[in-house]
């Protein structure tokens, strides 16, 4: 069956386990990956106006550059370090333990999932893949059964910035997306979720990684301006909102920052925390923040 | 779906995340950790030079991520396999990319060695890894003078290890198109490879 000589077939063998991907370019990547995904998204908040219609293959992804450019500056960047470093650790998990308020409930909205296909990111996302012409068959096979939703989604691509804004805002995260899913969608799953009423208000801005990370960028901005209050409002309403988020481990060390700096936190916490996190990009701020505290404790232990 | 995809999805079964609960975008980064390295080493062996890979890799995976969205990663568990599907996802994305720099650049005719890769080579036997280290490298070499359609082939079946019909799938391309692109790609790397060894010989010699 094959043309090939015992010797290619020897180093065709060989060659398959030879190009592994360095651990270090791997963690960069992800990094990279990540800052970019959510700072695309960022863009699109801040400058629709600047993603056309037909942006250019490659041309996208230098405009998310932008975007991470915009997150860094608004003090996000480093979100995204902290997982690089500590990639091997598959899950993330661990940062919510330390605290009370941001017990994971993987379970907490099972109904509204299968109807919660992440609406957000699209706006952004779609002019990216859209130069993406031949659908392979696979994926026209896993995904026919969405099609309405797509239509959905392709006509929001499209829209004026405004438009795509509202869209966003009208749409809602995986708690609330069942009844405006639904409205788009003429035969719905049963979506009974049971969630509290007032988080299935449609005015719930949707449980995405863009969402989050505004989140996030906001409480950061508030920490680093000295208003530690408003920062700590802020990262409980990400607890509240995306229990399971993305960005939790992120969250969870901004959070210890901003209590270490109201002195509001007790040192075992703290060495929770960083002991459960030791590559964290975090930990250099957290020791700093938290030194005082920390050094009471060591007092207290003499 | 034929069955060629399932025949992937046993396979590939270990990589997906586990399935039985809800899962959305949260689980997107393990997705993402899951797959990434196999993006990484496809977008390499199906052409795309070192300084583009990175781009390549990240494009694929914001397609993912918008795709994502349409169905659920217990989906893509139950319904397929996670390899077919980012094959194809990456095999167009891959082609985008060699429309949109079809000559290449000056800096792309350089073998260039990732310094980060040598320092890899610490691992299980330094010989062993050296003499793969050493046949990616010269197979990547070979890669290079396939033309683009039989390279896409050659490496799903022979580095990828894909049936025909999962290259039929994944490519979109019908099956005996599939079968005699592949029997030419044989050839012509054999070929290479043949040219390559007489050339080292000669040099050793």
């Amino acid at each position: 069956m094959s043309d090939l000589s015992p010797q290619t077939r020897r180093l065709l063998e060989l060659a398959r386990e030879g190009d592994p991907m360095p651990r270090r370019r791997r963690a960069r990547l992800e990094t990279k990956f990540f800052a970019r995904l959510a700072g695309g998204v960022v863009v699109g908040i801040a400058a629709d106006a600047a993603w056309g219609k037909a942006v250019p293959f490659f041309g996208a992804l230098t405009k998310g550059i932008a975007g991470v450019a915009l997150v860094s500056s608004l003090g996000a960047g480093g979100y995204f370090a902290v997982h690089a470093l500590r990639h091997d650790l598959a899950i993330m998990h661990t940062s919510d333990r330390t605290h009370g308020t941001n017990a994971p409930s993987t379970h907490a909205m099972p109904a509204a999932q299968p109807v919660a296909p992440e609406p957000a990111p699209r706006p952004t996302m779609a002019p990216i893949a859209q130069p993406m012409a031949p659908e392979p068959k696979v994926v026209a096979a896993l995904r026919a059964s969405s099609d309405d939703r797509r239509e959905v989604s392709t006509r929001r691509t499209v829209a004026t910035p405004a438009v795509a804004r509202a869209s966003r805002a009208a749409s809602h995260g995986p708690v609330a997306t069942a009844p405006a899913v639904a409205a788009q969608n003429p035969a719905p799953e049963p979506a009974v979720a049971p969630t509290p009423p007032e988080q299935a208000a449609p005015a719930r801005p949707p449980s995405t990684l863009s969402e989050e990370t505004h989140l996030l960028a906001e409480a950061d901005q508030a920490l680093r301006s000295g208003d530690t209050g408003r920062a700590v409002a802020l990262l409980d309403e990400h607890a509240t909102r995306y229990p399971d988020g993305t960005l939790g481990p992120e969250r969870g060390a901004e959070r210890i920052v901003a209590l270490c700096k109201m002195g509001r936190t007790d040192p075992d916490t703290v060495n929770t925390y960083l002991a459960a996190h030791p590559n964290s990009s975090f930990s250099d701020r957290i020791q700093h923040a938290c030194a005082r505290i920390l050094s009471r404790s060591k007092r207290a232990a003499r | 779906m034929s069955s060629g995809v399932h025949a992937i999805a046993a396979t590939e079964e270990a990589c997906i995340p586990p399935v039985g609960h809800s899962r959305s975008i949260h689980d997107f980064r393990e997705f993402y950790r899951a797959h990434v390295e196999f993006v990484w080493r496809g977008a390499r062996r199906l052409g795309v030079d070192e300084s583009s890979v990175d781009d390549v890799v990240q494009h694929v995976f914001l397609v993912i991520h918008r795709r994502l969205g349409d169905f659920r990663l217990d989906d893509l568990a139950g319904r397929g396999s996670a390899k077919a599907w980012i094959f194809a996802i990456l095999v167009r994305v891959v082609r985008e990319y060699r429309r949109t720099t079809r000559r290449k650049s000056p800096h792309a005719v350089l073998p260039h060695t990732d310094p980060e890769t040598i320092e890899d080579l610490r691992q299980p036997g330094p010989h062993e890894w050296l003499a793969k280290v050493e046949a990616a490298r010269v197979v990547q070499q070979l890669l290079e003078e396939l033309d683009d359609e039989k390279r896409e082939v050659f490496v799903l079946a022979e580095l990828e290890q894909l049936t025909a019909a999962e290259i039929a799938e994944v490519t979109g391309v019908n099956a005996s198109t599939v079968s005699s692109r592949l029997r030419a790609a044989r050839r012509d790397f054999e070929r290479a490879a043949e040219r390559h060894r007489r050339r080292d010989t000669w040099r050793l010699g």
